[in-house]
């Protein structure tokens, strides 16, 4: 069974959805949610989870596999890879935060340097502790 | 691409109610296991599309085959075939119970599977104790899903299956069709005014406006060739008197920047703006909802 609320997409993020879906699944295993031989949800269970299209989900498993990130046991389900290369993972999440952040700095008309300073100024104890942290 | 076979075709399809017509030539292609958004105004045929394909009435010319199968000729196989949600149902037998009206609509339904039917029913909350006549307008849609899906076919034809439900419903629903689309492949087409619930289910965008199609196509597809980008008027540029062919809605427009959705590339755009005195800010993709949106409203041709 899938845990409701593992996985966060927004519809209506100019992202494909099939991208969210594995930018999810290697966020959960960047923070531990998912760890190493981890089943992952069915695709049936994860579409419905999402409210989206089976196909959606399937499509995004496959690359996730195709990247190493996961793996299929016939017929049995996916798993998150045992070498998946960790590092990497962690690369293309820190990779895609940053576009994120750029691209709303870029609409509020900030600079990257402004940025910057702005990060490095910035009190981490006003950041509310995430839900994924508990 | 891979060749689908095709669940739905119509070619010229049109039907008039008196003088005015609903459908004024629909040509449709339906690959098999897609899932298509039908979007439209009010009025534009979705509900009158959906009934002639299941031969709830006639056509008044054009060529239509639903699962290789003509409405005319054969509009009580394909109904026992298709799961059907309308938009409304008045139901003769208003004393029965859930129960019985929906082992009655069974009846004529081979494939019906009732121990699915019990858990649809379940999961959402419907008592099938409750008189039909009885039921709040969000029951009756409840035990109207249930009908459409418990037999398993391989066509869903749902108009506003979501229409009347609570959130908390709406939610469920939306999760079963995910599901239960995940098990049984079945193509759809998904009737709907509330783009941004149901975008993500889609996988083509149909958009009907007056009895025509002004949009068919993948949602993927639409992903790689739409854009919204947004253009500054330069000092010296004058206001752009012509329209851009590329340009589809122009969803904003201050003295200072013009907020556009555009069937083009990139580099397309920033060439056009470049000739026309317009700086390129920039541009990002368009989701499904949005993209509707702007052919529901667009005043050009594309």
């Amino acid at each position: 069974m899938a845990t409701p609320g593992r996985f966060h997409i927004d519809p209506d993020d100019p992202r494909p959805l099939y991208i969210q879906i594995m930018d999810e699944v290697r966020r959960s295993i960047v923070n531990g949610i998912m760890a190493p031989e981890q089943s992952l949800p069915s695709v049936r269970d994860l579409a419905g989870e999402l409210r989206v299209n089976p196909n959606t989900v399937q499509q995004a498993y496959r690359e996730l596999e195709r990247d190493g990130v996961v793996f299929v046991r016939r017929g049995q389900g996916t798993y998150v890879s045992p070498d998946a290369d960790t590092r990497g993972i962690r690369d293309r999440v820190l990779r895609e935060l940053a576009d994120r952040v750029l691209r709303e700095a870029a609409r509020s008309g900030v600079t990257r340097a402004e940025l910057m300073a702005a990060l490095d100024t910035h009190d981490d104890r006003s950041i509310e502790p995430s839900r994924e942290d508990e | 691409m891979t060749q689908h076979a095709t669940a739905v075709m119509t070619r010229g399809l049109r039907k008039r109610y008196g003088k005015d017509p609903a459908l004024s030539g629909v040509d449709l292609d339906v690959p098999e296991g897609s899932v298509v958004l039908v979007v439209g105004p009010n009025g534009a045929g979705k509900t009158t599309l959906l009934k002639v394909l299941l031969d709830l009435l006639p056509s008044d010319g054009g060529e239509v085959q639903v699962l290789g199968r003509s409405p005319a000729r054969e509009g009580e196989r394909i109904r026992a075939g298709v799961g059907f949600l309308p938009e409304k149902m008045d139901f003769p037998f208003a004393r029965m119970d859930v129960r019985t009206v929906l082992e009655f609509h069974a009846r004529f339904r081979p494939t019906w599977d009732p121990s699915y039917a019990e858990q649809l029913a379940q999961a959402l909350d419907l008592r099938m104790d409750r008189a039909w006549e009885k039921l709040s307008k969000g029951e009756s849609r409840r035990a109207q899903v249930v009908a459409a899906l418990a037999h398993r076919p391989p066509l869903l034809l749902l108009d506003e299956p979501t229409d009347g439900l609570d959130p908390l419903i709406r939610e469920r629903v939306l999760s079963l069709l995910a599901e239960h689309l995940a098990e049984t492949g079945a193509t759809t087409l998904y009737c709907t005014h509330v783009l941004h619930e149901a975008q993500g289910m889609a996988d083509r965008l149909l958009v009907l406006r007056t009895g025509t199609v002004r949009l068919d196509e993948g949602v993927e597809e639409l992903r790689r060739t739409h854009l919204r980008v947004r253009l500054r008027p330069t000092a010296e540029g004058a206001t752009p008197q012509v329209r851009p062919d590329f340009l589809v809605r122009e969803e904003g427009r201050t003295d200072s920047e013009y907020r556009w959705v555009v069937r083009a590339s990139d580099p397309q755009v920033r060439e056009w703006a470049a000739g026309s005195g317009l700086e390129f800010v920039d541009a990002e993709a368009v989701s499904v909802a949005d993209t509707a949106l702007a052919y529901l409203t667009d005043g050009g041709t594309p």
